[in-house]
């Protein structure tokens, strides 16, 4: 729902949350670029920051988001096109450098679509309106006596036809409308259709360049050794000596900077969000540069954080488990309610840290001389990006000029800036551009973790199986206090959420939010707080109905409540009981459950509401003592409003439902003496082809309703799909992950 | 030292370190970017290039054992995108970040060459070695089947 989009951490700033200020960006006319009055005849016509023609037709669209895999490259200038009403082949798509011309082009928060899709629909318009006043002009008619259509405008008597190239020329000399008609969706021919991607072709022929591809003139590459304790120094280090070897062109220590928050909010006192300390070596290439960091010999002082374990860590999540909590929401009276049930449950559910992973390595390139500095960053914030370089570095954020690559993956990883920071420190102390590439020993032992989660359910239910009381108390170090401090509200440090399903469906409800300390640094790791929630509430909820003598899946149409919509103001959406019954009910009845199933063989359904989106997934698992648990299957719904690109979300569904099972079956991240234990793909294991359900298919509801997110809401339900089926086929209750063969064998 | 083996059907003279593993001679000696870094230790698959024909993680190759052999990347398959692998690989739209698709297709390659007609227990085997974190691989899968399919049409058509 879109409530997650307010409260979360990236619309707190009205900024992001207010369409009209994001219009502003846009508003055609209103800048330089729109080069109305002094255009040339052979020029492109450019009527705003997102689009072009050029004299020959060919139109180019700006994409002003990140391109991490999900697509808005292909959706976000479809929008722009739909409008425009040009052939989609004519189109041509650019990456947009950090400029303010391009709005707000922080990538994340399964927000791309949501916040663009108004204002990219009035720039394509705005051209397209402009074409038909050029066009009109050229024919001595009224506009309202022509049409665009497929790249031709079209007059209807007598029948003639005049080509975007015929027409920019005219074109240039008019001032577009800042509030030009949009078409009805039920016109659109590339909104709502499965295009194919844009980049395809470029990342089929090893063309597309990542943050890690790029090469700039006099360029030197840096590796560098950074404190395997989080938030320690350097005491010592051989630098000289390391100086001194052939093909070394430099030894830098970088001390640790705090950076900037990356949404603008504030990073307050008790906030902890720092680059590494390190030493970094430089030398012509990148292997030379990894070879030569081998000979550093580095002292550290560890710091506080040496003296933590993720073992400690957990026995501190026990003891806030009984004692004292804040209370987030508190419905009608849980303990009362709880004492007269006819029946309890409780049960403790466990999530570990868990590290991105991204195949493309950290990496950026800085050229940082003379007081600017330009950055190629594989980054999801090209402002934040901006922001920490400026700080860092002590110039004004205006002479920091960031170009935004593809990146391979993001994941919320590369919303934190640290590899920004410490390619520009290195390079203006090298006087010189620098690559800096972390190796995947690097990524793993410094990322910004999801961080680990200890939670404690107990629920009632009266004498007909109906759940009367329900309480949840999450207990987990808190990403916003990481970022922001300990001087933020409850509200926003908890990582749960008041409207969380199944708020406003149990009476008697209670959710606690306790805050461990811990020194590990932390994350938004895709779906954020939800792809360890939604693992524990969606497995309970399984288990209640289990106790209730009572099928899972008619058990959660039913804890869903009666048909409603409720509002819960401001900024925070509208719950549609009937867009979450739906998606259910699409996806159990694909699955066909309720199907008879081979013995050792199950059914789990779980579902996420978040996002603007509704996602429900069912899981068919397996399991026997020789193959152990396979996923053969998994069938998704998804109700993201209307579907910018119906491949798009097909291809997001699958992707988030492989990602998530690695974090189901595979993936955990420890750490002691202040140390992160994994350092490669062999103990930081991911989900591999073998591992992969043979079988998914997404489904999606037809809507005509808002666009909803699509990167994140698919993460969250995989992980209680497969828990609760591998319930269903054994009877085996899992409540940690990832799902480890020896919790299976001792069924 | 100065080593010369064939690259991409042209024969390519370096003068690096021996052990300089091949992953790194091709993307900063050779500025071809096409093949990836991921590990570093032939876990991820993302480095695979074909050496004589066959799928070898470049990341763990020194250049020196490359001496005199045919060395196939990315690049190599075709001028154009137009390779049967890639043909497929479009067709069933599989890149997502597209970050580990050069390792990827190069493996599919190379499962192909050995087995027209690959099985999923085949697949599973050839290419486990390549990790997705965009959780291409029922696209992967599908796109191997349909490039098996477009050689052995392309291979009755010779006859």
């Amino acid at each position: 729902m879109s409530s997650r989009v307010s409260r979360r951490n990236f619309l707190k700033t009205s900024t992001l949350s207010t369409s009209g200020l994001i219009l502003a960006f846009y508003l055609p006319g209103r800048s330089a670029h729109s080069r109305t009055a002094t255009q040339v005849a052979g020029q492109p016509f450019a009527p705003n920051a997102w689009l072009e023609i050029a004299p020959d037709g060919a139109v180019k669209i700006w994409c002003g988001k990140s391109e991490m895999g999900q697509g808005v490259r292909t959706a976000l200038p479809m929008i722009v096109a739909e409008e425009l009403s040009c052939e989609w082949k004519s189109v041509q798509v650019v990456q947009a450098d950090l400029d303010a011309k391009y709005g707000e082009q922080l990538t994340g928060g399964s927000l791309s679509v949501r916040t663009s899709y108004s204002n990219l629909r009035k720039a394509g318009a705005a051209a397209r309106e402009v074409l038909l006043s050029a066009a009109a002009g050229m024919w001595g008619i009224d506009r309202s006596e022509c049409r665009v259509e497929n790249g031709r405008i079209l007059r209807v008597k007598p029948k003639s036809e005049l080509t975007f190239s015929e027409v920019v020329g005219s074109a240039a000399g008019l001032q577009a409308p800042t509030d030009p008609p949009l078409k009805s969706p039920a016109d659109f021919r590339i909104v709502g259709h499965a295009i194919p991607r844009t980049d395809t072709p470029l990342k089929v022929t090893g063309v597309a360049k990542f943050g890690i591809d790029v090469r700039v003139p006099g360029m030197l590459a840096a590796s560098v050794e950074r404190c395997p304790v989080y938030g320690g120094t350097v005491r010592r280090c051989n630098a000289e000596k390391v100086r001194s070897l052939p093909g070394v062109r430099g030894v830098i220590e970088i001390k640790p900077v705090h950076l900037p928050h990356q949404f603008g909010d504030k990073s307050g006192p008790g906030s902890r969000n720092y680059t590494n300390a390190g030493v970094a070596v430089l030398a012509d290439s990148t292997w030379e540069a990894l070879q030569a960091r081998k000979e550093l010999q580095v002292e550290w002082e560890e710091g506080a954080f040496a003296s933590e374990s993720s073992a400690a860590l957990r026995e501190q999540f026990k003891k806030l488990a009984t004692g004292p909590a804040s209370v987030l929401r508190n419905d009608g009276d849980f303990d009362k309610a709880y004492d007269a049930s006819s029946q309890t449950i409780e049960a403790i559910y466990e999530v570990p840290f868990l590290a991105h992973a991204t195949m493309e390595p950290m990496n950026c390139t800085a050229n940082a001389r003379n007081g600017e500095c330009e950055l190629w960053a594989p980054t999801q914030i090209p402002g934040a990006a901006a922001e920490s370089v400026a700080q860092a570095l002590g110039i004004p954020r205006d002479h920091v000029k960031v170009h935004v690559t593809f990146l391979g993956g993001g994941f919320g990883r590369r919303l934190i800036q640290d590899y920004a920071v410490e390619a520009a420190l290195i390079s203006r102390e090298a006087g010189a551009p620098v690559q800096v590439v972390w190796t995947r020993e690097d990524d793993i032992h410094h990322d910004f973790y999801r961080p680990g989660a200890y939670h404690v359910f107990k629920a009632g239910l009266d004498g007909a199986g109906k759940p009367l009381a329900w309480m949840h108390r999450a207990v987990s170090p808190s990403i916003a206090v990481f970022y922001s401090g300990t001087g933020i509200s409850l509200g926003a440090a908890a990582e749960v959420n008041a409207p969380d399903f199944p708020a406003y469906c149990v009476p008697n409800f209670r959710l606690e939010f306790a805050r461990a300390e811990s020194g590990m640094p932390l994350g938004y790791w895709r779906s954020v707080e939800n792809s360890g929630n939604q693992f524990a509430i969606s497995s309970f909820l399984d288990e209640v109905a289990g106790a209730a003598g009572r099928d899972p899946l008619e058990f959660l149409l039913g804890v869903l409540g009666p048909p409603r919509r409720i509002d819960l103001g401001g900024n925070n959406g509208m719950i549609d009981v009937e867009r979450r019954r739906r998606v259910i009910q699409l996806a159990a009845e694909k699955a066909n459950w309720g199907k008879a199933l081979p013995a050792g063989t199950g059914r789990g359904v779980a579902a996420h509401f978040g996002y603007g989106s509704c996602v429900a997934q069912v899981a068919e698992v397996s399991y026997d003592s020789s193959n152990g648990l396979r996923v053969k299957r998994v069938v998704c719904a998804i109700d993201c409003g209307l579907a910018i690109n119906p491949g798009g979300v097909r291809a997001q569904m699958e992707s988030a439902i492989n990602f998530g099972l690695a974090a189901t079956l595979k993936s955990a991240i420890t750490y002691d003496r202040g140390r992160v234990q994994q350092s490669n793909f062999h103990d930081y294991e991911v989900l591999r082809m073998s591992d992969a359900p043979p079988d998914v298919e997404v489904h999606i509801v037809p809507s005509s309703g808002p666009p909803g997110g699509c990167g994140e809401p698919g993460v969250p339900p995989i992980a209680p799909a497969v828990a609760n089926a591998l319930y269903a086929a054994t009877g085996k209750r899992v409540r940690r992950l990832p799902i480890r063969a020896q919790d299976l064998r001792d069924a | 030292m100065a080593i010369s083996f064939t690259l991409n059907g042209k024969t390519q003279t370096v003068d690096v370190s021996p052990d300089m593993p091949l992953l790194w001679v091709l993307r900063d000696t050779l500025n071809m970017t096409g093949t990836k870094f991921g590990c570093g230790m032939a876990l991820c698959g993302a480095c695979t290039v074909h050496i004589n024909g066959e799928a070898t993680r470049s990341c763990i190759t020194q250049i020196a054992s490359v001496a005199g052999k045919k060395v196939t990347t990315i690049e190599g398959l075709s001028a154009d995108g137009s390779h049967p692998v890639q043909r497929a690989w479009m067709e069933e739209d599989v890149p997502q970040c597209g970050y580990c698709q050069s390792g990827q297709i190069m493996s599919a390659v190379a499962l192909l060459a050995k087995k027209a007609n690959p099985t999923d227990a085949d697949i599973d085997d050839a290419m486990s070695g390549n990790i997705c974190r965009c959780g291409t691989y029922q696209r992967i899968r599908k796109a191997i089947h349909t490039a098996a399919a477009m050689q052995s049409g392309k291979a009755k058509s010779a006859d």
